[in-house]
């Protein structure tokens, strides 16, 4: 069927375009640093969570975008709806569910972080602490769920 | 030690030529992202949880699935505010990034309509197909 490959080649689209734009963010920060030889990006801790916090971001919307192809593909029945899908489930595709998993996960961290900082301004003081321990947070979260989500994939990979 | 803002103020010049103190309505759009972003917290972190982590995560994801899940009119819900919520969340924090990056007007408008297009037909593809699902399927 057609249907299907076209829904995926358009989540592949949005994908690999998201990621050029953060490539272009990424070189754009470089090269302001490079220009100014010295430590222009100083910020430090703070300013390289503000850039993941945009890089999560920018991901995280492209691929709701082809989301929600995919899943308007359940409204025409189960055989179009399960072809479509199954983009998701080959073994190959999961890391980048786990990279998808990563950016969300650390999106939703930060975003607490800097919401705790707008309201109470007198925690920003402290925001390397905070900056660290969200880090901490993230590692928590974050790599049992990899670990799970990898291993599934590894037992039907034809590696294992 | 020059600061972050002196170096922006020589190199990126152009950024602090506009009135930087914010409209009220971009006072509000400030809030929005704070409050749809704790009420994303849960719906996201709740819904990657069940779709990928818990069984066998998205490899038991088909039309059976979803028709199960769709059969309750809460989880119907869900998943419409998380797509309601996300969508407007994402899409103003991508309008934020345009205006940082695309400087030249035509150009951004130009993006910005494009966007805002694409916009509304994924809130209307989104609802629609959350609304008229019918477990019998083949539309
Ligand atoms: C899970 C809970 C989430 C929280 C707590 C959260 C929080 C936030 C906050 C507070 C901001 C504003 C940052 C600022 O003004 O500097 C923001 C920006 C943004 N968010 Fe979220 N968000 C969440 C989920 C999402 C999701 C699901 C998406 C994608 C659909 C998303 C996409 C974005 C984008 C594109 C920006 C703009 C980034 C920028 O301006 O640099 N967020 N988020």
């Amino acid at each position: 069927m057609l249907a299907p490959k076209l829904i995926e080649g358009f989540v592949f689209v949005l994908t690999v375009g998201s990621g050029l734009f953060v490539l272009y963010l990424l070189a754009d920060l470089l090269r302001l640093r490079k220009r100014d030889r010295g430590p222009a990006y100083k910020g430090g801790i703070g300013q390289w969570s503000w850039a993941a916090h945009r890089i999560t971001g920018i991901l995280v919307v492209a691929f709701l975008f082809g989301h929600i192809v995919d899943t308007f593909a359940v409204g025409f029945g189960p055989e179009l709806y399960n072809e479509t899908i199954s983009l998701y489930q080959q073994w190959w595709f999961k890391p980048f569910e786990v990279a998808l998993v990563a950016a969300t996960i650390f999106h939703a961290f930060n975003g607490l972080r800097i919401i705790l900082f707008d309201f109470w301004p007198n925690l920003a003081l402290k925001q390397k602490q905070f900056a660290y321990a969200e880090l901490v947070l993230f590692l928590i979260a974050f790599l049992p769920a990899a670990f799970f989500m990898l291993r599934s994939a590894y037992e039907h990979s034809p590696f294992s | 030690m020059a600061t972050v803002l002196d170096v922006y103020k020589k190199h990126k010049p152009d950024a602090f030529k506009a009135d930087r103190r914010p409209s009220s309505r971009e006072v509000w759009w400030w809030f929005f992202m704070r409050l749809s972003g704790v009420v994303l917290l849960f719906l996201v972190l709740i819904h990657l949880y069940i779709m990928h982590l818990v069984d066998a995560g998205v490899d038991r994801v088909n039309f059976a699935f979803v028709s199960q899940r769709w059969s309750n009119v809460g989880w119907k819900t869900f998943d419409w505010a998380l797509l309601v919520l996300a969508l407007i969340h994402g899409v103003n924090g991508l309008r934020i990034i345009i205006d940082d990056y695309v400087r030249r007007a035509p150009v951004r408008t130009t993006i910005k309509a494009t966007l805002y297009t694409l916009t509304a037909i994924a809130m209307v593809m989104g609802t629609a197909v959350i609304v008229t699902f019918d477990p019998a399927g083949g539309g």
